[in-house]
């Protein structure tokens, strides 16, 4: 009992830390509580493994004593100040906040019943997993030793003995700080329990987007998401795997980019910010799936001709850039160690023949399609998705968000796709080679474009649903559901709002309260 | 027909959006009253608002039936995965209940490295003190490819060794304080130092 509330507590540092970003800006941009509390976690831990890294590349201590905890410290007592004072403040101004979302209590509900066996089995299960000892559990362990041991992390290793070493250090900071709280004996159940949370934080924000876009029967069939595929049960959604951490946090970041293509609002992209450096900092999938997203976003306001600023693209991309810069300090420590990505290199380009590329091409699409995460055919998500994209011919008020996830879905597909290829065109006259690996590899990564064809074909299914009458929906009017507050820096003009005009109508202000 | 139809729709209605779009925003000559036309609107898009005519309830209720189909569909390939992954968690559970316990958490041992030497090498190589581990055909340090057979033999029970006995940096060169030896022990090493004929822990001065 006692070890439970010391990981309670752990976690519950780690909200308040992330409290210090979000809280004021959920504030203004109308999150209520649970998306707000979940998305402190998640940036909290994106928080966690950035001080953490900094502190490791610069050869200071990467135990939480004696500056990570303080420092921490410090940044939850914000946190806690933070709260607090947005308790006795005056109510914020209803100001382009998203309708409420009633019945996301019910979503929640499905979150935690589904979330909870996970968490419960993953407090009782020891480290049992190769790919934790020899990596995610290991590296934390001797993160919490006190320094990057350069035989685990650094150049000192034999390269083919310790793979996967430009694997970045959130998960491992994450089983350092349970560590801390909890002790070493305790540690690894500890950091098992993070894993489901993380998903299960990651699904309290997507049961309130989706509830407050698409309707609260989308917004409960989103709930189990990311407990629904195949590896989950056995490894990654109950052992210390970073899959479904990253496939978290970058869902999060994706939900929060579907808010601000909804509402325009600037604060959902500074929200998005932490989720991002956190997908960044898990695995580094991150960098291709906040990648994915950020373009699809920028894509998504330019190739929709919806929104009322020309310079609305840029948003996302500097979301995007500032997430890469937050996550340089590693790249450059790894360079300087002479550990570079396991997908570059070793490529044998002169022997490379067109045949080889469309037999690898293909070897590397059917064991993707075939170890999609799900455990039936994979038709049935092809299906789903194309009814999405359906929808979105029949119902043009879902579809730039259905261009949006859509597009997110089709560029990570591809970065996987590509990923792939450069490992199969190592050996291009032999792909088969690879076949072994990626089968291995494509079950824990698909996890999130797994995800992402249910977010898809909800939003797309949900909104064609919703399209309700004027006289009660009034939801759909600007007005109603987002209003404009001239000096809140948060909130874009009206005029920028994503607002669709009839075809060639200049972009006009509805409702410029000026 | 048309109140049934209004009625419906309204109970149909499964969210109040948040999206902000013009073509619902500015129902140009649309009656609020009517919910078929309003649906309608937000179907056909701005462009069509206006038109009548029947293809535009045919594409209405075909919206409506897709988007109900493919709700159905999510709803099922969701339920099923859920069920698929609860059963695999429930197996987990079930394994982990027949591996030893030590006060009262399940403990997961790595048979070819006995509990007895891990205990043995925590006791004697002090927490900060740095080790190397040596096996047959094993490179741990430099750049020397590793023999496949050594690789797959060994290295699982190094990796295993390195996260049990951490706190303890592992080390190649002049840094090394203490050797671990894996599967072959040198001839030299004294019987003091020999856990097993196949594992011992020697003080790097000592060899």
């Amino acid at each position: 009992m006692t070890d439970l509330l010391r990981l309670a507590a752990a976690d519950l540092a780690l909200v308040l830390v992330g409290a210090v970003q979000v809280w004021p800006v959920a504030r203004r941009v109308g999150l209520p509580l649970p998306p707000r509390v979940a998305l402190c976690f998640i940036t909290g831990v994106g928080v966690l493994a950035v001080l953490s890294t900094l502190l490791g590349v610069a050869g200071g201590p990467t135990g939480v004593l004696p500056v990570l905890g303080p420092v921490l410290a410090a940044a939850a007592l914000a946190g806690l100040i933070v709260i607090a004072r947005d308790r006795r403040g005056p109510p914020a101004r209803q100001t382009r906040r998203p309708r409420p979302a009633p019945y996301a209590w019910v979503g929640y509900v499905v979150v935690a019943a589904v979330a909870a066996p996970f968490v419960v089995t993953a407090w009782r299960l020891p480290v049992s997993s190769n790919d934790e000892y020899m990596m995610w559990a290991l590296r934390g362990r001797m993160l919490a030793a006190g320094h990057l041991d350069p035989l685990v992390f650094g150049g000192a290793a034999n390269p083919l003995t310790y793979q996967s070493r430009e694997y970045p250090l959130g998960l491992p900071a994450l089983f350092s700080w349970v560590q801390r709280w909890v002790g070493a004996d305790t540690a690894e159940y500890g950091a098992h329990v993070q894993v489901p949370l993380l998903g299960a934080a990651a699904l309290v924000v997507a049961v309130w987007t989706i509830s407050t876009m698409s309707g609260w029967l989308a917004g409960i069939l989103i709930a189990p998401a990311l407990f629904t595929a195949t590896d989950v049960g056995r490894h990654t959604g109950v052992l210390f795997f970073a899959d479904l951490p990253v496939a978290a946090a970058a869902l999060t970041v994706i939900l929060l980019l579907l808010s601000w293509l909804a509402t325009g609002g600037r604060g959902w992209l500074l929200l998005a910010f932490g989720p991002a450096v956190a997908a960044l900092y898990l695995k580094t999938e991150g960098l291709l799936f906040v990648a994915a997203a950020c373009v699809a976003a920028a894509a998504a306001v330019r190739v929709c001709p919806a929104t009322g600023s020309r310079r609305a693209h840029r948003g996302p991309l500097l979301l995007g850039g500032a997430a890469l810069a937050a996550v340089l300090p590693w790249q450059v420590w790894l360079a300087s160690h002479g550990v570079h990505s396991r997908f570059v290199g070793g490529q044998r380009w002169g022997s490379l023949r067109v045949g080889h590329l469309l037999h690898g091409s293909g070897l590397v699409l059917r064991n993707m399609a075939t170890y999609w995460p799900v455990p039936y055919s994979t038709y049935w998500a092809i299906l789903a998705a194309l009814s999405a994209a359906a929808l979105a011919v029949l119902v043009p008020a879902g579809r730039r968000a259905v261009v949006f996830l859509g597009g997110t879905l089709a560029l990570i597909v591809v970065g996987l796709w590509l990923q792939y290829m450069l490992t199969v065109l190592r050996n291009p006259r032999n792909p088969a080679a690879a076949a072994g690996y990626i089968r291995s590899n494509v079950t824990r990564v698909e996890l999130l474009p797994a995800a992402l064809v249910w977010l898809l074909t909800l939003v797309a299914a949900g909104t064609a649903l919703a399209a309700a009458p004027r006289s009660q929906a009034g939801s759909l009017s600007p007005p109603d559901s987002v209003q404009h507050r001239p000096n809140d820096p948060l909130n874009l003009p009206p005029d920028r709002v994503d607002v669709v005009h009839p075809a060639g109508a200049p972009s006009t202000p509805t409702n410029r309260s000026s | 027909m048309g109140q049934r139809a209004s009625a419906g729709i309204r109970r149909a209605s499964l969210a109040r959006p948040v999206a902000v779009v013009a073509s619902e925003a500015h129902p140009v000559g649309s009656d609020s009253d009517n919910a078929a036309g309003a649906v309608q609107d937000a179907v056909d898009g701005p462009e069509d608002g206006n038109r009548a005519g029947g293809g535009r309830l045919g594409r209405e209720l075909a919206a409506r039936l897709l988007a109900s189909v493919a709700l159905m569909l999510v709803a099922g390939c969701v339920g099923a995965g859920w069920w698929h992954a609860d059963r695999d968690r429930a197996g987990v559970m079930a394994a982990a209940a027949r591996l030893p316990t030590s006060d009262g958490r399940v403990v997961f041992v790595v048979p070819r490295v006995p509990e007895g030497f891990i205990r043995y090498v925590s006791a004697r190589v002090p927490a900060g003190d740095p080790v190397q581990y040596v096996a047959p055909g094993l490179a741990l340090c430099g750049t020397a490819r590793p023999r496949y057979a050594a690789w797959r033999a060994w290295m699982g029970q190094v990796f295993w060794l390195q996260y049990r006995l951490a706190p303890r940096p592992s080390a190649c060169g002049a840094a090394v304080r203490w050797r671990i030896y894996l599967g072959q022990v040198p001839p030299g090493v004294s019987a003091g130092d020999r856990w097993s004929p196949t594992l011992a822990v020697v003080p790097a001065h000592r060899r």
